[in-house]
């Protein structure tokens, strides 16, 4: 798996990692200088996860596969992001979503999902101009939303992502 | 900053591969055709903004989530499918 990095986030404490683990980002819009993360499980939530940048010690951003929330949810992917990221099989898609957590109130921005290329790990925060989707589209809570129901489907929906 | 007069039909080119085009203008409209290499995203501002505060925001909050973790080997996909 390569050489162990090891890394001091503020944000999730400390990591070691592989390099093969590392995925490489365009820089996400209002971060231009970080690309290089990793994805955590999250030990409280199964649902969410972490990406957390080994650039930068305070940032850290929750993810979640949207579809686990919003089951009917179809992303705003084109066929140039399939390309822009070298994707040639649906297999390789990962797409995840930017969580807020704001006071109770938890939000996934379904406009602007991240996917990443699995095979060759690099990714990309997709700027959707999808008027059906928003930046911060509310889920209910998280107990609710965590049925297993709503896991099925998302595995369901990843599946039916658009093959490039 | 460069600022340059094109008329309709005239382009701009940026580097080898972004060609910049005036294709109309009324008003206070221009329409404005772009050739780029795929890999180059192409944005509406104010769409662009609106996510880089959204991921300002996500940055900032989270702080009750803190918490232990795990290394994710493998798919994220497979691990929220539950197939652990």
């Amino acid at each position: 798996m390569g050489d162990l990095i090891s890394f001091e986030s503020r944000r999730v404490g400390k990591i070691e990692v592989s390099e093969a683990e590392v995925v490489t980002f365009e820089p996400l819009p209002g971060f231009p200088n970080r690309s290089r993360f990793v994805i955590m499980e999250h030990a409280e939530a199964a649902e969410m996860a972490w990406l957390v940048s080994l650039e930068d010690p305070d940032l850290a951003f929750v993810v979640a596969a949207p579809w686990t929330f919003f089951p009917n949810y179809d992303p705003p992917l084109e066929r140039e992001h399939l390309a822009a990221l070298g994707i040639e099989k649906r297999e390789e898609v990962e797409l995840l979503s930017i969580v807020t957590l704001s006071g109770k109130s938890i939000f996934l921005n379904l406009a602007a999902p991240l996917v990443i290329n699995v095979t060759n790990r690099r990714g990309i925060q997709v700027v959707g101009e999808d008027p059906r989707y928003t930046t911060r589209a509310a889920i209910p809570t998280l107990d609710a939303a965590a049925s297993a129901a709503s896991i099925r489907t998302a595995s369901k929906a990843v599946a039916s992502t658009p093959a490039p | 900053m460069l600022v340059l007069t094109r008329r309709h039909g005239e382009s701009v080119r940026i580097g080898q591969h972004i060609r910049v085009t005036v294709v109309a203008s009324t008003g206070a409209q221009v329409r404005i055709a772009i050739e780029a290499p795929e890999e180059i995203g192409i944005f509406r501002e104010e769409i662009f903004e609106q996510v880089a505060s959204a991921n300002v925001e996500a940055a900032s909050r989270g702080n009750a989530m803190v918490g232990p973790i795990r290394v994710v080997r493998g798919h994220a996909k497979n691990r929220m499918g539950g197939s652990e």
